[in-house]
């Protein structure tokens, strides 16, 4: 038989041999419409999983924009740190402490949305970590960056839906994606 | 002249695009105390 993730044809996939380690499953997929200042993507964090992967991708913004991420309801409680490197070797760091948000945790220009984020435990009655990673698609060395974000959220609160908010104008045509890596 | 008139928040609220309403617009406008300076730099 042949090992995962090198399957032939016909092959009989098996719970525990094959399905049951397949180590991400796609939950929903979301468009983020046309000028949108806020998209709410709900009913993507449940007991099926601990941790899960949101990659938001295509599209663009309608200026220079960060993609502000929140759970639920809540805007109070948002730690984060951010480290950001120009395509000119700049280094700029910046951090939130009780923030309204995971700020410009995500990005956007006119040619493009930016946000890859690994997010642990929004389901559980625990805090929740969030590890990301966005480009800022500007050819201008001194300007154009790439980030990575590292946080929490201080609270115990279970969530099932999040929203990415932009810091100023609108999105559109990109697409949300969610994920949840297998327990 | 008549003034310009506003453009309303949208909202892609779990797929269906909509006016945000002021209780949202509100929401949002919490959202965005946090901006980030240095996008919010790019942004101008």
């Amino acid at each position: 038989m042949a090992t995962p993730p090198d399957f032939t044809a016909g092959q009989v996939l098996e719970a525990n041999a094959h399905m049951n380690k397949v180590g991400l499953w796609l939950i929903k997929t979301q468009a983020t419409g046309s000028a949108q200042s806020s998209v709410v993507v709900s009913d993507v964090f449940s007991a099926d999983y601990e941790n899960y992967r949101i990659i938001v991708s295509g599209g663009s913004a309608s200026g220079n924009i960060g993609l502000n991420m929140t759970l639920g309801a809540t805007t109070t409680g948002y730690y984060y740190g951010h480290h950001h490197v120009t395509w000119a070797g700049t280094g700029v760091a910046q951090g939130g402490a009780n923030a309204t948000s995971w700020s410009a945790i995500g990005l956007g220009t006119s040619t493009a949305l930016s946000m890859i984020a690994d997010v642990s435990l929004p389901f559980a009655t625990a805090r929740t970590l969030i590890n990301a990673s966005s480009v800022y698609t500007d050819t201008t060395a001194a300007t154009g960056f790439a980030r990575w974000t590292n946080g929490f959220l201080d609270n115990a609160t279970s969530y099932t839906a999040f929203t990415l908010t932009t810091s100023s104008g609108t999105v559109t045509g990109g697409t949300v994606y969610v994920y949840g890596w297998r327990d | 002249m008549p003034a310009k008139k506003e453009q309303p928040i949208r909202i892609n609220d779990n797929g269906v695009e909509r006016d945000a309403t002021p209780e949202e617009i509100a929401h949002i406008e919490v959202i965005r105390q946090s901006n980030d300076p240095y996008v919010a730099g790019l942004a101008e």
